[in-house]
C-alpha cells in the first residue's frame, strides 16, 4: 500500500502528456511515496457522462474508488474533472442507503465499496507540499501570468473547501514560490468547456482570455486539462499547467516540461538562483 | 403536503403572508402522487410515465424564481435562450417534457455549479438540468456526442479516443504506456444504444 495513488484520468495522458510528465517529475523530486493506480477506468467525467446517466456515473466512480482503496491511501488526480467526480461520488456514497444501492450493482462485477478513500487534486498536493518545493527550487520563473482556478476545484464549496469561491488564492503561493508574478483578476470564471454548445464554450473561453490579457498577463496558468483545451483553443495567449511551471522552476529538463507540444508556442524562462 | 416559503409580491396584499409554493404554482397533484424514487425508476424496457424523483422534486419545488442562478450563470451570459431559472420553472408548471430534445437549452449548461452554490433555497438548478439531461438520454433525445462518449468509456475505458500518434507522444516524453481498464459491463444500465 503506497501513501498516494496517481490517477492520471483520460484527457491528460492522451492529449496533454506534458502535464503528466511534469507531475511525475515533481513527485519524484519530492520523493513522494506514490504508485500508479492499476485497473481503473475513466472516472467517468462529471459533465458528459453524468449527463447520460447519473446512476451509472456514480456506480462506475464507486467501482474505481473500490479498486483504488485496495492499492493506496490517497487518490491523487491530475484533472479537476476526475477530482470532482471522486469527491462528489465519495460524499454521496457516505449515505448508507445510496451506498447499499450502489454496492448491489457493484456486486454483479464482484466489487464492494466500503466508503473512505481520500482524494487529492495535484494542485492541492503542491499547495500542501509548498515547503518541500521551496527547498528544491533551482531558479526563478520569469513570467507574468494569470492563475486560472476553473470551476471544479472550487465547487461544491462544502466538499472542496477553497478559501474563497469568488476570489480564491489558495494556489497563489505555489506559483509565487516559483517566481511567477501573478496578476489580479477573477480566476474563478468558467472556461465553458462543459457546455454541449460549441458557441457557448468558445464565447466563455474567449472572455476568460480577454480578461487575462486586460489584466496584463503574458500567459494563463491552469490546473485542469479541460480549461487548458478551452483556453488554448482561443489561440491568443499561451496556456501552461501549474505543474509545468513548478517542474521548470525545480530544474526539469525541457523535454519533461514538454512545451514543444503546445499549440500556442511559449518558452518558460528560468533564471538560476546561482547566477542571479 | 404544504411547503410554506417566500412571498409572492404579485399576490393581493391580504394574501401576502405565507404562501404554499406547491399550491401557488398549482402542481400539487403531481407532487403528491405518492410515487417514490425507487418506484419511478421501473424496468428499463417498460414504457413508463416519466415523473421527477419525488424526494428531490420536493426540494426543487421550493424555488422562489429569484433568478439569482441566472444572474451568476456563465452560459446564460452568452446564450440568451438558456436560463437556469426558467428550467426550474418548467418543473414548477409541469412543462418540462418539452425540454427533452437535442436542441433544448438544457445542453447549454456548462456544469460550473455556480447556481447550486448560490441558490438561497438550496434548489440546486444544476441538479435539475442533470436530471433533465438524463431523462433526455434515456428517451434517446440527447445529442449524439453523449452516446459516443458512453460508447467510448464502455469499449476502451477512456472518454477520449486513443490514437497511435497521441500515444507515441507519451513515449517521446518517457511516460509509461497508457492503458485504462474497461469498466465492468455489468455497471452500465444498458440504455446506451
Amino acid at each position: 500500500m503506497s501513501e498516494f495513488l496517481l490517477y492520471t484520468g483520460c484527457l491528460i495522458p492522451a492529449r496533454f502528456p506534458q502535464a503528466e510528465s511534469s507531475a511525475r517529475f515533481i513527485l519524484e523530486s519530492l520523493k513522494t511515496d506514490v504508485a500508479d493506480a492499476e485497473g481503473l477506468s475513466c472516472c467517468p467525467d462529471p459533465v458528459m457522462f453524468r449527463s447520460a446517466s447519473e446512476d451509472d456515473w456514480l456506480t462506475i466512480a464507486a467501482a474505481n474508488l473500490a479498486k483504488a482503496a485496495t492499492q493506496g491511501n490517497k487518490l491523487l488526480t491530475l484533472c479537476s474533472g476526475c477530482y470532482e467526480t471522486f469527491v462528489d461520488a465519495r460524499s454521496r456514497l457516505e449515505d448508507a442507503d445510496v451506498r447499499a444501492q450502489v454496492n448491489r450493482r457493484l456486486a454483479k462485477a464482484g466489487l464492494h465499496y466500503n466508503g473512505g478513500m481520500e482524494v487529492v487534486h495535484f494542485a492541492r498536493f503542491l499547495e500542501q507540499n509548498i515547503d518541500a518545493i521551496k527547498e528544491r527550487i533551482k531558479g526563478e520563473v520569469l513570467l507574468r501570468a494569470a492563475l486560472f482556478y476553473g470551476c471544479h476545484i472550487l465547487k461544491p464549496f462544502r466538499l472542496m473547501k477553497p478559501d474563497s469561491l469568488r476570489f480564491p488564492r489558495f494556489l497563489h503561493p505555489v506559483a509565487e514560490v516559483c517566481g511567477v508574478e501573478l496578476v489580479e483578476w477573477d480566476g474563478s470564471r468558467c472556461c465553458g468547456m462543459g457546455s454541449f454548445e460549441a458557441d457557448v464554450s468558445r464565447a466563455l473561453s474567449e472572455s476568460v482570455v480577454r480578461a487575462a490579457k486586460e489584466a496584463g498577463a503574458e500567459a494563463v496558468i491552469v490546473v485542469c486539462p479541460f480549461c487548458f483545451a478551452g483556453l488554448e483553443g482561443v489561440g491568443q495567449l499561451p496556456v501552461l499547467f501549474l505543474q509545468q511551471v513548478v517542474a521548470a522552476a525545480m530544474g526539469a529538463p525541457k523535454d519533461v516540461v514538454g512545451l514543444a507540444l503546445h499549440r500556442v508556442k511559449t518558452e518558460i524562462e528560468v533564471r538560476d538562483h546561482v547566477s542571479a | 403536503m404544504h411547503i410554506f416559503s417566500g412571498i409572492r409580491l404579485d399576490a393581493p396584499r391580504r394574501r401576502r403572508r405565507k404562501l404554499c409554493v406547491l399550491c401557488c404554482w398549482r402542481i400539487l397533484p403531481m407532487a403528491e402522487s405518492g410515487e417514490t424514487d425507487s418506484a419511478s425508476k421501473g424496468e428499463p424496457g417498460r414504457k413508463r410515465q416519466p415523473s421527477p424523483p419525488q424526494q428531490r422534486l420536493r426540494r426543487w419545488l421550493l424555488c422562489l424564481q429569484c433568478a439569482k442562478c441566472g444572474g451568476l450563470c456563465p452560459a446564460a451570459r452568452v446564450n440568451p435562450h438558456f436560463s437556469p431559472r426558467s428550467i426550474v420553472l418548467s418543473l414548477l408548471d409541469n412543462s418540462w417534457t418539452s425540454l427533452l430534445n437535442a436542441d433544448s437549452p438544457i445542453w447549454a449548461c456548462c456544469v460550473c455549479m455556480s447556481c447550486d452554490e448560490f441558490c438561497p433555497q438550496d434548489v440546486k438548478p444544476h441538479e435539475v438540468v442533470a436530471w433533465l439531461r438524463n431523462e433526455a438520454f434515456r428517451n434517446q433525445k440527447a445529442p449524439q456526442k453523449i452516446s459516443h462518449l458512453v460508447a467510448s468509456v464502455r469499449s476502451s475505458g477512456a472518454s477520449v479516443a486513443l490514437s497511435r500518434a497521441l500515444l507515441r507522444r507519451r513515449q517521446n516524453l518517457g511516460l509509461p504506456q497508457f492503458s485504462p481498464a474497461k469498466p465492468p459491463p455489468e455497471l452500465f444500465s444498458g440504455n446506451e444504444s
